[in-house]
């Protein structure tokens, strides 16, 4: 299914500022900050302008009934739509690395920057500068590893596989193989990314040839996805995981090299005093 | 959706276990090791209820370096997958991985693994980390319940709807079973509580004496046996105590790390 580009029209606009006036009126003096943030991966593959993006509703401190107020946020917002609730003191939390589901973390990955140099203030107080960036995001790399390594042969893999949904498993691997590249920018401090320009970045900050080779192979594959008989779209599909795990393999050999006289545990986070 | 009129039982569990262990047989000498947890291998299984297949195998790793090897495992691997789908059985497919990745079995997982409790070896030699958790995986978990939580504040929409469809009510108790299943783990993760699956509330009690570990229990039976779809205002009180019982976790743990080494250093310690 096709997402709907951000900018497409005024329905975002329109949509964005529904949920503002909505967020006001049932949450009032509780709101501190409300934040809505632009995301270069689309959360999930639905039609919505939220679909890239989305909220981060700041309550007070003090704020007493959290439960009410968090549960009145969620009821403002689409269902799918990216939202996350905090006091203003627990603002650190948007930066922590998380090990859970896969699109929850290729959400987050990007989250902090996103939040802060590209959110935009749609009410109350302007909180972007205390967003705090992962000191070291060499970490988010690794997590993506794991979570791939994890997560995505079963749920992904093998369940299209048993399914049969093989153009379905080639486009969510090639999805796959940028998120992957995006981490290992990541790495690098490197954030400012768009899905179409990813892996033209991630080619010239890692120059491994191999890498260069697997993901152009990988592009003839997702030329011919869509048009291949039955067979080959199986076979096909079988090509991209075998793609797939060499691209994963040589990343955990890049970021191994990449470690060497690298503290890992530089930096620290800390809420706002 | 199960078959109607279909009376599960334990032996049919068993019966898919035995024929995903034949399934493998071609590949036999490229599973290292296969590892069974979950509730099949915690003896509490409700038949036609828990899904398969709660399994890890472990793969040599010389079958991600061969093109041929490595299809040729991916075949036999999908064939057992859509075997068990044809049970009938719930399903999801089982988990694997290769020897050399065997060092970064993330932490929240090991505690699967590593207890004789909780799991079961099915084939093959233990399968855990040769030099125990990376510093890395650790630093991610100690800090995972975090942002996971805010996937289940997603349950507070439905506090505002005047009736729930079925698509709906079947979110909620997905919602709740994420709660129920993953909350205590990524909870003992934070206090760095090495705890089984069986263990972790107790243990979580003791470091925790605040927590309202009764709500657990509640999320449990409302899980077994679900409200009527007309009683809505069970529905909601089952969230509320939810969204309660994750905000209450949330200050404990904040409040213990604070006490434990002030949360900056906590922070810092974590890596970010």
């Amino acid at each position: 299914m096709q997402v709907v580009a951000q900018n497409d029209s005024e329905t975002f606009e329109q949509e964005r500022n529904k949920v503002r006036d909505q967020l006001i009126s049932r949450l009032g003096d509780r709101l501190e900050s409300v934040l809505y943030y632009p995301h270069v991966f689309p959360r999930v593959d639905y039609r919505h302008p939220f679909a890239y993006g989305g909220f981060v509703v700041v309550f007070h401190d003090e704020v007493e009934q959290i439960v009410d107020a968090i549960a009145a946020a969620h009821s403002c917002v689409p269902p799918e739509t990216a939202l996350y609730c905090l006091r203003r003191r627990e603002l650190f939390e948007l930066s922590l690395p998380v090990f859970w589901f896969l699109r929850f973390v290729d959400h987050q990955m990007h989250l902090p920057w996103f939040v802060k140099y590209k959110g935009e203030v749609l009410f109350g107080r302007d909180l972007r500068d205390e967003i705090q960036l992962p000191a070291n995001p060499r970490l988010l790399f690794h997590n993506k590893l794991e979570v791939c390594a994890h997560f995505l042969r079963s749920g992904v893999i093998l369940e299209l596989l048993v399914q049969g949904r093989y153009e379905l498993l080639i486009r969510r691997l090639e999805r796959q193989m940028k998120y992957l590249m995006a981490s290992a920018l990541l790495a690098h401090g490197e954030w400012d990314i768009t899905l179409a320009d990813v892996a033209e970045k991630f080619m010239r900050r890692y120059t491994d040839p191999k890498l260069n080779s697997i993901w152009r192979d990988f592009g003839q594959l997702c030329e011919r996805n869509g048009s291949l008989p039955a067979d080959e779209a199986c076979q096909a599909a079988y090509e991209a995981a075998w793609l797939f795990e060499t691209f994963l393999h040589r990343l955990w050999g890049e970021l191994k090299s990449s470690q060497q006289g690298h503290d890992l545990f530089a930096g620290r986070l800390s809420p706002r005093t | 959706m199960l078959p109607q009129g279909v009376n599960y039982t334990l032996s049919d569990y068993q019966s898919a276990v035995d024929r995903f262990l034949e399934d493998l047989r071609p590949i036999r000498s490229d599973v290292s090791s296969a590892l069974l947890f979950g509730s099949l291998a915690r003896d509490d299984v409700r038949p036609g209820k828990s899904d398969l297949l709660d399994a890890y195998l472990v793969l040599r790793s010389e079958v991600c370096l061969d093109r041929e090897r490595f299809l040729r495992t991916l075949h036999v691997l999908v064939d057992a997958a859509a075997n068990l789908s044809r049970t009938g059985l719930p399903v999801h497919p089982f988990f694997y991985c290769f020897e050399h990745e065997r060092d970064h079995f993330h932490e929240s997982h090991l505690m699967f693994y590593q207890s004789d409790a909780t799991n079961r070896m099915l084939l093959g030699e233990d399968m855990t980390a040769r030099s125990g958790v990376r510093a890395e995986s650790s630093a991610v978990a100690r800090t995972s319940f975090f942002l996971a939580r805010q996937t289940a504040l997603q349950l507070g929409r439905y506090l505002y709807h005047e009736q729930l469809s079925d698509p709906e009510r079947g979110e909620i108790l997905h919602g709740l079973a994420t709660v129920h299943k993953h909350l205590p783990r990524l909870m003992c993760l934070v206090l760095e509580i090495s705890a089984n699956e069986l263990m972790n509330l107790q243990e979580l009690k003791k470091a925790l004496p605040r927590l309202p570990t009764d709500v657990f229990e509640r999320i449990a039976r409302f899980r077994e046996q679900p409200a009527e779809s007309n009683d809505l205002q069970a529905w909601h009180e089952i969230i509320f105590d939810t969204l309660s019982l994750l905000e209450q976790v949330h200050l404990l743990l904040l409040e213990k790390i604070g006490e434990r080494v002030g949360l900056a250093e906590a922070c810092g310690a974590a890596g970010m």
